[in-house]
């Protein structure tokens, strides 16, 4: 599903972010990403949806080579992934429904499919009332879910989340939490970068650590190992 | 692309102008107010240019015919004229003609002369180019039966010298004018699209063509572009119509003349259109395309 051989990411200011990454992730899996500030998590999860160019080094997702696709290829990258952040990136003067059905009408999707598929997600992430709100009238653990919901809405094989409960308090965090788990059960790969002890410790999952760029640890079911 | 797609792209560009309401009327101002500069620009200079062509076309070449030339002598040299490429129209006037044409302009005391006419017949020429009077006298000179060529030796020169500065200067006031135009609609669409940066990078995000991106934005700026040019085209097409049915009958046999507002007004509207709309995309295009590079 996501396979890197030996990348390394060098920033024009020198920092090296990435130094020699490899790894794989297979289909169906959740890994959580975790690492103090500043270790490279977040460059580990922008190089996998083009965000960032590897310097060097090969990264395969979902078949595609991300490494050498060209720019305008991009998008058909993007189509393929779902992508959650911590500040949730939804577009303010979208309503909920709007925010969630951009993401089909990009790839052309008739109208009626649109409804239909962005009524499903509206319902599985629980704001099937809010669907005619906009962002701003909604708490932060909804603005997250109707984030999740487009990430989700196109059915993509793998979602990346980068630090998605980073500004919830813990119970609306366990909410979260729970439609991330509910993905990843429909078989859908999860790969999220995180600094919640807590969830990392109670719901144990593949933990990839990551210092200096590099891959510390990769243990399966293991625990957050940071005193944060 | 789909109907559906370009129909959302209608309908996002529409929606995008009322959702960024300060944008928009930012635009729109800006465009309106250079819209009216040159506009006003354009009327000022045509009206400046009609008149100076009238004045040039007013430019004729009097050829005096040589007394001891006899008709035989006359009509080859009519004909010889008629056969110079760069000329417009020729026209014989016989020496009674021109006496009875002194006797209209200046009065009956010149009727005296009717008995012994001292007057030239004469040829008047006027050039297909106006500007190009002296070659064509010089070339008239050259041929035989011929007393004098004149046409305002120097003065002529002056007008056209004048005429063609004034002119070139009108040129570079409308290209600075124009440039300032572009560089200030330019300049507010873009910031009215850098406010809208992480619309588009969301947009990228969830796997957006540029193009996708791009249109919805052309389109906003084609919008701007009309709405900007609706006020400067309403008042010139008004206003200089008024003016000219107040101005116009006082100038009547007056060498100045006004340029008649139709169709000048709605060429002149034309024109501010499609400069508007060609603006208002070259704005967008240029600030959308920073934010597309990856």
């Amino acid at each position: 599903m996501i396979e890197m051989k030996d990348v390394y990411k060098k920033y024009p200011n020198g920092v090296i972010a990435s130094n020699g990454i490899s790894v794989k992730i297979n289909k169906g899996e959740f890994v959580y990403v975790v690492g103090p500030s500043g270790a490279g998590k977040s460059t580990f999860i922008k190089l996998m949806y083009r965000e960032e160019r590897a310097t060097s080094g090969s990264i395969i997702v979902n078949n595609t080579d991300v490494t050498a696709l060209r720019d305008q290829k991009v998008p058909l990258l993007r189509r393929q992934l779902g992508v959650v952040f911590q500040d949730f990136k939804l577009l303010p003067r979208l309503t909920v429904y709007e925010n969630i059905a951009f993401a089909l009408e990009v790839i052309e999707q008739q109208p009626t499919i649109v409804k239909e598929k962005v009524m499903h997600v509206i319902a599985k992430v629980g704001l099937a009332k809010k669907a005619q709100h906009f962002p701003h009238e909604l708490s932060g653990g909804e603005q997250q879910r109707v984030a999740i919901a487009r990430a989700i809405v196109n059915k993509p094989a793998v979602v990346i989340a980068d630090e998605p409960t980073g500004n919830l308090d813990p119970d609306t965090a366990w909410g979260i939490m729970d439609i991330f788990h509910e993905i990843n059960q429909d078989g859908t790969t999860i790969v999220m970068a995180t600094h919640n002890k807590d969830i990392v410790n109670s719901l144990r999952r593949r933990v990839i650590a990551i210092d200096g760029g590099e891959i510390v640890r990769d243990e399966y079911g293991g625990d957050y190992g940071y005193e944060s | 692309m789909k109907a559906n797609t370009i129909k959302r792209h209608f309908r996002e560009s529409f929606k995008s102008l009322g959702r960024n309401r300060w944008m928009t009327v930012a635009s729109v101002s800006a465009v309106t107010v250079t819209l009216i500069l040159v506009g006003v620009f354009m009327l000022l200079m045509s009206n400046f240019n009609y008149i100076a062509d009238n004045m040039e076309d007013d430019v004729e070449i009097k050829v005096l015919i040589d007394l001891t030339a006899d008709e035989e002598a006359e009509k080859a040299l009519l004909t010889a004229i008629s056969h110079i490429p760069s000329i417009a129209t020729y026209e014989y006037s016989s020496k009674d003609d021109e006496l009875q044409k002194l006797i209209a302009d200046f009065g009956e005391d010149w009727a005296l002369y009717e008995q012994s006419n001292p007057l030239h017949n004469v040829i008047y020429v006027r050039a297909l180019n106006p500007q190009e009077t002296a070659q064509v006298a010089a070339e008239i000179e050259k041929l035989a039966s011929i007393e004098e060529v004149a046409y305002g030796q120097g003065k002529v020169e002056r007008l056209f010298d004048a005429l063609n500065l004034a002119r070139n200067m009108g040129l570079v006031l409308i290209a600075g004018l124009l440039f300032t135009a572009i560089f200030l609609i330019a300049n507010t669409i873009r910031i009215t699209i850098m406010a809208r940066g992480d619309e588009i990078e969301i947009m990228k995000l969830v796997g957006a063509s540029n193009s996708f991106v791009r249109i919805p934005f052309l389109l906003e700026g084609v919008w701007l572009g009309i709405l900007g040019s609706i006020i400067p085209i309403g008042l010139l097409v008004v206003i200089y119509n008024q003016l000219y049915d107040v101005i116009a009958p006082r100038l009547s046999g007056q060498l100045i003349q006004l340029v008649p507002p139709t169709p000048l007004v709605y060429e002149v509207s034309a024109l501010l259109i499609g400069l508007a709309i060609v603006i208002g995309v070259f704005g967008s295009f240029m600030s959308v395309r920073k934010f597309l590079r990856i």
